[in-house]
């Protein structure tokens, strides 16, 4: 098994200081190609290597620099954003990349700024990350010591802790020091971004994935996935396994072999009863769904997505009511507040689902969950974080209706 | 004419204008589509999520997604489903959202039975309600005088933070907190410090800011009458309606007109008409020891007086047309004199001699101009409204801009994004800071003198950072008052620039409603007209003030307000103010514009016009039967005044239908005298107004007195209504020698930005602004 990404990173919480990523064939792609090869160039090969964006969005990266305008039709100041505000319940793979290798992200940034020709980039990496903030701020004290940045500005910001932040237009709000709100799109960031100017916005994994692509080739990276989907991804395994935790696999392994071969396989007493296999704002599995390859389309067949890779396990020792009704939770009290649905729909399903696991359900709280996921769907609220959390309690009320149907009529949770 | 664009909704043709989006072209033709962030004039941001609509790709598509009407442009052909189930459902869900915490206390919220939220909840059929969890409460704060605040009714909508932070500037209301507890206001009690915060009670869809005087003295919409109306406050004269109930004035909400004043007004205008209820209104006739007289012996007074032939008449720029012009009749033209300072006579009359020679701006010019140049003294405290407009001006977002990324105008969300915050020019050169000064790509402190020298040198020099940006510019604006030299100079400026062909535009700033007006009867200042034994006849004005004039043998005013000059004067004739009575004020773009009579008590004093009238006959200077109607003065005046001449227009024709002044609903109207007199009185007859003054009348949809359609009781009704075209602008034919206009000596004063009337209003004097 081929490991990419991880290859330098012990998991002991080391970080891999400049001369040992150096060592590795470190910034070997920036000078193989700074001032080599035309900007275009390096985005054709982006393109060409079929990278999807790994913060659970999944759109190819390469189409998204291409739609930035060049710096001949747009002149001014340009901005290469890394999304490292990683607070998807469930999710921490990109803290395990900026804490282990952070030189691969500053070289892959450095590669991706000269690609879309952006002066100044911004890594906006959640608040709580004390020790991927210590590491990038150590390892860009290191590069430019060494000169391999160039000309160009790398800044590390620290969010405040609010999970809309990695909506990447909320992201640049917040970034210029407004409130944290999604902006409308159109315009794209590529063409009003930051301060109105073309930016670009990547996930760390997307952006660490650049400078393998470019030492190695868009045809080498696309041979790394066993299914049509190009590259390795990191995928997390959380909940009752025997070894939770994040792997490197090639895209399209999966669940099962993620879950039985890497994770352990569910512990001692625990039965596996059903998946979220992107993270909180995927909708679930089942068991039956297990040898599903862990690839955008893969999860998009099989009825839910790919998101973050992320996997979540539900296990049958643990009430599935409670665990919407937790992650349910969280999506209220991030929703910005901006659009209604979002705002004073997700209360009112917490609401619901707190009164069920205290027995105060009532029959009728069962039609309006049901009328829920339609009311926040895609298209219905200003962004996608509301579909997101509708994700779970769509598929959910129909994969365990009857310990919904059990909280009500039995006014009790029976895990309690 | 623009060209319209035919689209499909639910498989009928309707054709809408191709610069509105879907929503608000789908509202204008008709069709009910429910909103609550959308506002016609700060455009969309998509945040209620109330429009939905079905969008199908083409004549295949039968499965179609939802949209929202408010962010998608209307393009030919497009087929849009307003009443598929979809879109019905989801429209009913945000409204079951946005009601999960609204209190529901329609009953005793002053906007029940107007309240976009009420009707927008019975657009979507929405009836019965689910949630039954304990609501979000806030504490609700003290935003002073003019707005009440009830932030529990809040429904989450944005409209009034983006209206008090961009379209205002005002950084004192914002939002707070997030998710469920997003909290609109301050971040601690205190009045609002925008001189334009009481539009929020426009603004709001429901109940959140209500105007507080209005609600110590409450009565439903349907109860009031309502008449069309024209601020006095300033010279901008925007347009309002006066709502009454039982001869008491209620309150003043904001008129639209599309091109001077559209959605919004100043607070000095909306709150400062309490001086119609305020404790200082003159309303009897009586002399100086307070021995009150009946409207005949006033009459025989003031006949005296004029038969006397020592009669000097003391004009205003804060009456009517009529009233000067009858007294200026009476006094005779070389006895009539103006009510102002010989300063601010120089202003008015300079800025009578521009507006005859180069174009001028109407507000709505203004508020689209390109490039904007402002010589003197801050717009915003002399013609707030007027300020509000050059601040649209600057933040608007620039057309090539929007080109370029192909963002339609209406896209506010969007714009702002594209913007960044960038301003369009405008450039601030006086001698004290302005409120527009932040806006200002260049802000230049200098003497007023030198402001002159520097205005005639933008007039004359072909270089320079602000003759560049006014002649790179389409169609700029220039902006000047406190000096009749600054006034010529500005004017020379916008001279200078459409002899180069380019459509810059003029703004006089003045300070009085009827400042041009006055002007246009070409008195002096009475501050020379008091010669020993003159008998003055002070018409609405305080230009004496309590220290009288000692060189007069006497002093009568006419006033409907107890001023010091009314205070120290030897007589006072209790005349009508300008909502109750009929008449004429010309603005500041030249704008003659008509008032009407829109509060009937009981013992109404008569307009100052009919009163002079009456004592000119009496005393022989007119012959019997002069003026037996307002038509007849303005005729009269107008063969006297040809620049008033188009004021004529204003008048009804004879036979055109009057719509009703007292709305569809209006209830009460046996019962609520019957504790005087069982027997009901008649209404009020009014054969010269063009509105009936009963329930009952032709609805006539452009002119009407009351803001209403089927299924739409708030103000937003206004969307549904033709827009009226009425408006009269007078100096049409230009004098073209405006480069040549003589230069007048300078002097200076900004004025002090306190109007005299308003200053009478309860809530300006708990503001601490009288």
């Amino acid at each position: 098994m081929q490991l990419v990404l991880t290859k330098n990173i012990d998991g002991g919480g080391k970080r891999v200081d400049f001369a040992a990523y150096a060592r590795s064939g470190g910034y070997e792609a920036v000078r193989k190609v700074v001032g080599k090869l035309a900007p275009a160039d390096v985005v054709q090969v982006v393109a060409d290597s079929g990278l999807a964006g790994c913060g659970g969005g999944g759109f190819p990266t390469g189409r998204k620099w291409q739609a930035m305008p060049s710096r001949a039709a747009r002149p001014g100041p340009r901005y290469f954003i890394v999304n490292a505000d990683e607070m998807e319940p469930g999710t921490f793979k990109d803290r395990y990349l900026m804490e282990g290798d952070p030189h691969q992200l500053l070289e892959g940034i450095v590669l991706a700024a000269y690609a879309v020709e952006a002066d100044e980039a911004y890594i906006f990496v959640r608040g709580e990350y004390f020790q991927a903030i210590a590491a990038l701020e150590a390892a860009i004290a290191e590069a430019q010591a060494a000169g391999v940045l160039g000309g160009l500005t790398i800044h590390v910001h620290a969010g405040v802790g609010r999970y809309i932040c990695g909506e990447e237009t909320a992201l640049l709000n917040s970034l210029e020091g407004k409130r944290a709100i999604p902006r409308a799109k159109p315009p794209l960031p590529q063409v009003s971004g930051l301060f109105g100017c073309p930016t670009i916005v990547n996930n760390v994994e997307t952006v660490c994935n650049v400078p393998h692509i470019v030492r190695h080739g868009a045809e080498w990276f696309r041979g790394l996935g066993v299914g049509d989907e190009a590259g390795t991804k990191i995928f997390g395994v959380s909940g009752r396994v025997n070894r939770p935790g994040v792997y490197e696999l090639p895209m399209g392994t999966s669940l099962r072999v993620l879950i039985e071969e890497f994770a352990g396989g569910m512990r001692d007493g625990f039965q596996l009863r059903a998946v979220l296999p992107g993270g909180a704002s995927t909708g679930f599995l089942g068991v039956e769904k297990l040898d599903t390859p862990m690839s955008v389309a893969g999860m998009a067949a099989a009825g839910s997505r790919l998101g973050t890779g992320n996997v979540m396990v539900l296990d049958d020792k643990t009430c599935p009511v409670g665990f919407i009704r937790n992650l349910q939770h969280f999506f209220a009290q991030e929703s910005c507040g901006w659009c209604a649905p979002c705002r004073d729909g997700l209360p009112w399903v917490d609401q619901i689902l707190a009164a069920m696991e205290t027995g105060q359900g009532r029959q009728s709280d069962l039609a309006v969950l049901a009328d829920m996921p339609g009311r926040m769907g895609p298209g219905k609220t200003f962004c996608g974080l509301a579909p997101g959390a509708m994700a779970s309690l769509e598929t959910g009320l129909k994969m365990f209706a009857q310990d919904f149907t059990r909280h009500v009529q039995e006014r009790v949770c029976a895990w309690a | 004419m623009r060209m319209g664009i035919e689209i499909l909704v639910d498989g009928t043709a309707v054709t809408l204008r191709p610069d509105d989006n879907l929503l608000a072209g789908c509202v204008k033709a008709g069709i009910d589509v429910p909103y609550f962030c959308w506002h016609p004039a700060m455009g969309s941001v998509g945040a209620c999520r109330q429009c939905a609509v079905k969008l199908f790709a083409g004549p295949a598509d039968t499965v179609g997604k939802i949209v929202m009407a408010c962010m998608t442009p209307v393009t030919a052909g497009m087929r849009v489903g307003v009443a598929e189930a979809e879109a019905i459902a989801a429209r009913e869900g945000v409204v079951e959202f946005v009601l999960a915490n609204h209190p529901h206390d329609c009953p005793v919220c002053e906007v029940g039975g107007e309240c976009h939220l009420q009707d927008m909840t019975a657009m979507t059929g929405h009836v019965s309600r689910r949630p039954r969890f304990e609501k979000r409460t806030h504490r609700s704060q003290d935003l002073g005088p003019f707005v009440k605040h009830e932030m529990n009714r809040c429904i989450g909508c944005y409209r009034c933070v983006r209206f008090y932070q961009d379209v205002c500037g005002g950084t004192d209301f914002g939002v707070f907190g997030s998710a469920k507890n997003v909290f609109f206001g301050r971040a601690q009690d205190g009045a609002l410090e925008s001189p334009f915060a009481g539009n929020l009670v426009e603004v709001c869809p429901t109940g959140v800011f209500v105007d507080k005087p209005f609600s110590a003295n409450f009565r439903r919409k349907w109860d009031m009458r309502s008449t069309p109306s024209v601020c006095p406050h300033c010279a901008v004269g925007c347009n309002i309606s006066i709502q009454e109930r039982d001869g008491v004035f209620r309150r003043a909400v904001n008129r639209f007109n599309a091109s001077l004043n559209e959605y919004f007004l100043c607070d000095r205008g909306r709150f400062g008409v309490g001086f119609l209820q305020g404790p200082s209104r003159l309303r009897v006739s009586r002399d100086r020891y307070g021995k009150v007289f009946a409207r005949h012996a006033a009459v025989a007074h003031l006949a005296k007086i004029f038969a006397s032939g020592k009669a000097v008449g003391v004009g205003s720029a804060r009456a009517s047309l009529e009233s000067n012009f009858a007294l200026r009749r009476l006094a005779g033209a070389a006895r009539f004199y103006a009510g102002l300072t010989a300063h601010e006579v120089g202003v008015a009359q300079a800025a009578l001699a521009a507006m005859r020679r180069v174009s001028t701006a109407t507000l709505a010019q203004v508020a689209r101009a390109d490039a904007i140049l402002i010589l003197g003294p801050d717009p915003q405290v002399v013609a707030p409204r007027l300020g509000l407009a050059l601040r649209q001006a600057a933040t608007r977002p620039n057309d090539a801009l929007l080109a370029a990324r192909e963002i339609p105008a209406w896209h506010d969300a969007a714009a702002r994004t594209a913007m960044a915050g960038q301003k369009n020019p405008v450039f601030v050169v006086g001698p004290a800071p302005t409120a527009l000064d932040a806006l200002a790509r260049l802000a230049v402190r200098m003497t007023a003198e030198d402001t002159v020298a520097y205005a005639l040198e933008v007039a004359h020099s072909p270089a320079g950072e602000v003759t560049d940006a006014l002649l790179t510019a389409k169609t700029p604006v220039v902006v000047a008052g406190g000096s009749a030299a600054l006034i010529v100079a500005g004017a020379k400026i916008v001279a200078a620039l459409e002899a180069r062909g380019i459509k810059a535009r003029f703004v006089p700033l003045l300070a009085a409603a009827n400042s041009i007006g006055l002007a246009c009867m070409g008195a002096e200042s009475a501050g020379s007209c008091a010669t020993a034994g003159a008998q003055m006849v002070a018409l609405e004005n305080d230009f004496f003030g309590a220290a009288g004039l000692a060189a007069a043998a006497s002093v009568t005013v006419l006033d409907h307000i107890e001023t010091a000059t009314a205070q120290a004067a030897d007589f006072c004739v209790a005349v009508g103010s300008f909502a109750d009575t009929d008449g004429m004020f010309v603005n500041l773009e030249g704008r003659a514009q008509p008032f009407y009579k829109a509060i009937f008590g009981e013992n109404d004093a008569p307009a100052a016009w009919e009163i002079l009238r009456d004592a000119g006959i009496l005393a022989g200077i007119l012959p019997p039967g002069t003026w037996p109607t307002r038509a007849a003065l303005l005729a009269d005046m107008t063969q006297e005044f040809s620049d008033l001449a188009p004021c004529l227009r204003a008048l009804p024709a004879p036979g055109e239908p009057k719509p009703p002044g007292l709305p569809h609903r209006f209830s009460g109207r046996t019962a609520s005298r019957a504790h005087v007199d069982v027997r009901e009185a008649g209404p009020p007859m009014r054969a010269e107004s063009p509105f009936g003054t009963t329930m009952e009348g032709a609805a006539q949809h452009g002119a009407e007195p009351l803001v209403w359609a089927p299924g739409w009781n708030s103000g937003q009704a206004v969307l549904r209504m033709a827009e009226a075209d009425k408006d009269i602008f007078l100096f049409q034919d230009k004098i073209p020698d405006a480069l040549m206009m003589p230069e007048p000596p300078w002097s200076y004063d900004a004025g002090s930005g306190v109007e005299e009337m308003s200053a009478h209003s309860p809530a300006i004097i708990a503001r601490g602004w009288a």
